[in-house]
């Protein structure tokens, strides 16, 4: 359990904007975004399965993203997620929001 | 479900394929081929649990999850058809009792008429009385005079139309054109408003107007209702100009009224409207001429239609104004300080009137609520019943509930499921209930009627009442369904996995199963408390002293407006001694007397002053009067105490004499011996009747009457008057003096017709009809209660026997007898039922203490019934408690402790 013990806790809500963030870069399928938002946090984001499979599906019903299933680069069809313009516009909204966020709470934290 | 399908399939693939990505990835990170597939299951979680909660995104989930529970709760009562019979059946009669009282209800209380915008219609008055007063007006008042029914149409600002009925209904004979004899018929006398105001279009022919409604006796016309006219015309279209002849007077059809509309009174159903011109000409032809014109006979119920925009605040303000106005013209220039302070206490109260006038809705509302919370007592009663069997049902199944919680189910959704299956089960109950509630509310009007005709309500189940049943089906579902589906679901998975019937939760299940026990106990006590108060109250007022003798007497209702004699015609009084004559030589018959009012609902009451005395005060100068033949007090078996009763020699032209009843005696003339002294029923004429008699007090209107003094009077022209009844006392077979009688009558005169034969205790027995359903219905669901009650037991106890079979082989290995164990069992019970005994008779005694006006002659806590309930439930519970306490002392000790 000492593994876990550096992970933190993903904020309710900010795994749809890492997500939408993640597919800027273009298609991927559900594995790589998973692995993909933990290598680029150093490990410190573990995103379990039971969260990234409903958090996709949602963002697929709001229209934010699109999936198809497409054969990868090693022969293996697999069901590509990808950015929808609405998705964009979204990312944009929750990017400000969380900067919006991250700032009021390094207001109390760090008071001037 | 296409897309459904297809999204599951999807979803199937994509974790499969990322499992397979993820294995890929181990076995490149040095994992061994083997290991590789456990690697990366154990790196991705839990299949199941991911799959459930991904579909919650999808969002089609409500309506499919429905169907998905439906399907599996169809599955599990197929499973256990036993408990689903048992379970329908008594949510069938808990419901259906439900449904059937609220129909009734409904029907009497809560409908409105079918007429336009009805809950713009204001009542004046509360609809209570009924008849024709001539008092001042000094309280909250009921009936209105004409000219007042005339000068608030015309004063008023706040309503767009009134209209006025006849309080009293025309119950004549008819000669319908081209018929050879009259028939009977309801005729009601209405305003020429009536129909425009209440916005009720005529459906063949036309509606009278207010145009029809000016002359006195000028307009004989009548609209027919559609009742009548389908089973009088079979709806032939040519009866618009028909006519037909009552008494001397032809009217002419002129239109049909609606099917649905049967008049503003619930529970009567007339067959003809006439307009309230023609009153003086319609037999009995109440009041006469005056009727029109006197403000001080008042006979009329107002209704009219608030204005739009208009308060009925407003409307009341101006009402009592008016009011106020008219009774200060009627009582003149120069009215005495008592006038003056009547007419300062006098004044109307606006009801909604949307529902109509109602003397069933005032007869039967009260019992009628009482039954409806009784009735909702047995379904909790049952509710509760069917919440133990499903725990118990809930405990069988705790494995299968832990495996699917396990496997990733979340504890909402298999709530969410075993609410599905328990409302479904009672929306099947409530679904039989319907069809047991139009059986039972058709049997309840039957019990409510009296008489040989059935009420005319409209009982059958319309949008409200199926709503009601609707929303208590669900309601009820809920309440049974939700306490074990909690419990249940909530289970220690690791220990109910490994157990095999899972003890765990046996605690706490055993406290809710305990608990409903006792609550079932405690309203079973109540509701049997309560019916024997009931019954007890019947009993008292059938073992009442009467006064008269209602055994062997035959009472009949007669016409005798019929005749068109005038009411001071001496050929009516030959007629009348003729008749008594002639039926008293029927053999048979020991004594047979015409009289005004013999036992029965409504009175006629004076002022009486004896001579010589002071008056008494206000409040106790009211006297009843009858008017009866010479044979009226041997025929009703009234025995007189002092003096002599009427005979053939007390005529018209005799010193005038009346014989009065102890009360009378005793508060008019104390002291002494009444007979040879006189009173009269106004203060300047009080030596009008000299008193030759006194006869034993009675009841004379109803059972629960107090004595009220009394006045008779011969009918030989001393008070003349229509009487409308015929008293016979009878030996040997009633059903061989009947046609004798009738052929006597019309021996004397054929236009005399007998229109009702009833025997004397019958017409005792129909003030009762109330009293008698309230002790009928009551008793029943007491019983039903008990069934279900002890049914609960039963059932309880059986599983916790079967659940205990190991402790009981184990104290009986260790000696225990089988008496020892039986009281173990039964030990249990009796505490539950004491404990819900403790709880319900208390709550008993508190409601009978409330509704102590219900119940007839018993003290505030009768002991009686309280220790009937109290023995039968404990007996019940006893015998239910005692058959699985047997099973379980008959436990083989080897194989009991064998098991598990």
């Amino acid at each position: 359990m000492a593994k876990e013990s550096n992970r933190i806790e993903l904020l309710q809500g900010t795994l749809d904007m890492l997500i939408l963030r993640t597919l800027l870069f273009g298609p991927m399928h559900g594995h790589g975004i998973g692995k993909h938002i933990q290598r680029t946090s150093d490990e410190a984001l573990q995103v379990e399965h039971g969260s990234l499979y409903p958090a996709l599906h949602r963002l697929e019903r709001h229209g934010w993203i699109a999936s198809k299933w497409e054969t990868t680069d090693r022969g293996r069809e697999m069901k590509f997620y990808r950015l929808t313009a609405a998705g964009r516009k979204q990312l944009t909204v929750e990017e400000s929001k969380w900067n919006q966020l991250a700032r009021a709470i390094a207001r109390v934290m760090r008071p001037a | 479900m296409w897309g459904r399908k297809k999204r599951e399939r999807d979803l199937e693939r994509e974790i499969r394929t990322d499992i397979e990505l993820e294995e890929e990835e181990q076995r490149d990170a040095g994992v061994t081929p083997e290991e590789a597939p456990y690697a990366a299951r154990r790196a991705f979680g839990n299949v199941m649990f991911i799959k459930e909660v991904t579909r919650e995104m999808w969002g089609w989930t409500s309506l499919e999850r429905l169907s998905q529970d439906l399907r599996y709760a169809i599955r599990m009562m197929k499973t256990s058809p036993g408990f689903t019979l048992v379970a329908v059946i008594s949510l069938a009669l808990g419901i259906g009792g439900n449904t059937a009282i609220f129909s009734l209800m409904n029907a009497v209380m809560l409908r409105s008429l079918p007429v336009q915008e009805p809950d713009r219609l204001v009542l004046f008055g509360n609809g209570k009385w009924a008849g024709i007063i001539d008092d001042l007006p000094n309280r909250s008042w009921q009936l209105f005079s004409y000219p007042f029914y005339r000068q608030v149409q015309r004063e008023n600002q706040v309503f767009s139309g009134v209209t006025a009925m006849m309080s009293l209904g025309n119950d004549v004979r008819a000669a319908v054109e081209g018929a050879k004899a009259p028939e009977p018929v309801r005729a009601r006398l209405v305003a020429g408003t009536y129909f425009s105001v209440l916005g009720v279009n005529a459906i063949a022919g036309r509606a009278f107007t207010d145009a029809e409604d000016q002359t006195p006796g000028g307009h004989p016309v009548a609209v027919i209702s559609y009742s009548w006219w389908q089973r009088r015309f079979g709806r032939d279209l040519s009866v618009v100009g028909k006519t037909l002849a009552i008494g001397s007077t032809v009217y002419k059809i002129i239109g049909v009224a609606p099917p649905e509309f049967f008049g503003t009174s619930v529970g009567e159903s007339p067959d003809l409207w006439i307009p309230l011109a023609m009153n003086e000409r319609l037999p009995p032809g109440w009041g006469g001429a005056d009727a029109r014109k006197d403000p001080s006979f008042q006979s009329l119920y107002i209704l009219a239609r608030l204005r739009p925009g208009a308060s009925i605040a407003q409307a009341n303000a101006q009402v009592n104004l008016i009011f106020k106005q008219s009774l200060h013209e009627r009582v003149g220039s120069n009215p005495s300080a008592k006038d003056l302070s009547d007419v300062q206490r006098a004044l109307i109260e606006l009801t909604p009137g949307g529902r109509g006038v109602s003397r069933v809705r005032n007869r039967f509302s009260m019992s009628l609520q009482l039954l409806m919370a009784a009735v909702g007592l047995v379904l909790l009663i049952a509710c509760a019943n069917i919440a133990n069997l499903l725990l118990a049902r809930a405990a069988n199944r705790q494995k299968e509930i832990a495996v699917r919680l396990s496997i990733g189910a979340s504890r909402l959704r298999l709530i969410r499921q075993m609410l599905t299956e328990s409302i479904l089960l009672s929306l099947l109950g409530g679904l039989a209930g319907v069809v047991f509630a139009g059986w039972a509310s058709g049997f309840l009007v039957w019990m409510v009627s009296t008489g040989a005709e059935r009420l005319p309500l409209q009982v059958a189940p319309d949008a409200r009442v199926l709503t009601f049943t609707t929303l208590l089906s669900v309601a009820t579902g809920i309440l049974f369904g939700l306490a074990p589906a909690l419990r249940a679901t909530r289970v220690e998975l690791s220990w109910s996995l490994k157990e095999g019937r899972g003890s765990i939760s046996t605690r706490s299940r055993n406290v809710l199963a305990k608990a409903l026990i006792v609550s079932q106990v405690a309203l079973s006590s109540v509701l049997l408390i309560g019916a024997g108060l009931f019954v007890r109250s019947l009993a008292n007022l059938r073992n009442i002293d009467t006064g008269f003798n209602k055994e062997s007497v035959l009472v009949m209702g007669l016409d005798t407006s019929l005749l068109s004699y005038q009411v001071s015609d001496s050929r009516m009084v030959n007629l009348y001694r003729q008749v008594e004559e002639r039926v008293g030589q029927v053999p048979g018959v020991r004594s047979a007397a015409f009289a005004m009012l013999t036992f029965q609902p409504g009175s006629w009451t004076d002022y009486a002053y004896p001579q010589g005395r002071t008056p008494l005060p206000e409040d106790q100068r009211g006297v009843h009067g009858d008017v009866v033949g010479p044979g009226f007090f041997a025929a009703m078996g009234l025995p007189i105490t002092l003096g002599r009763g009427f005979s053939v020699s007390d005529t018209s032209v005799s010193p005038k004499v009346a014989v009065i009843n102890e009360t009378m005696a005793r508060r008019f003339f104390p002291g002494e011996s009444p007979i040879g002294l006189r009173f009269g029923l106004s203060p300047d004429k009080s030596g009008e009747f000299e008193v030759i008699g006194v006869v034993k007090d009675a009841k004379y209107e109803s059972l629960r009457e107090r004595p009220t003094p009394m006045a008779f009077y011969p009918y030989a022209l001393q008070r003349a008057s229509h009487l409308g009844q015929f008293a016979v006392r009878y030996t040997g077979d009633v059903r061989g003096i009947v046609p004798e009688i009738r052929r006597a009558f019309a021996e004397v005169n054929s236009n005399l017709p007998i229109t009702e034969v009833r025997t004397l205790a019958e017409q005792v027995d129909d003030t009762l009809v109330g009293d008698k359903l309230l002790a009928r219905l009551s008793s029943f669901f007491g019983l039903l209660a008990l069934l279900l009650a002890s049914i609960g037991i039963y059932g309880v106890l059986s599983y916790a026997v079967a659940r205990r079979s190991n402790e009981v082989g184990l104290r009986m290995a260790l000696g225990a007898r089988r008496s020892n164990v039986l009281w173990l069992v039964m030990r249990d019970v009796l505490n539950l039922v004491t404990l819900g005994l403790v709880i319900g008779v208390p709550a008993a005694l508190a409601l009978e203490r409330m509704a102590s006006g219900m119940f007839f002659g018993l003290s505030d806590v009768d002991p009686l019934s309280t220790v009937a309930g109290v023995g039968i439930l404990t007996m019940v519970a006893g015998i239910a408690a005692y058959l699985p306490a047997r099973r379980a002392s008959l436990v083989d000790p080897s194989t009991a402790l064998r098991y598990e």
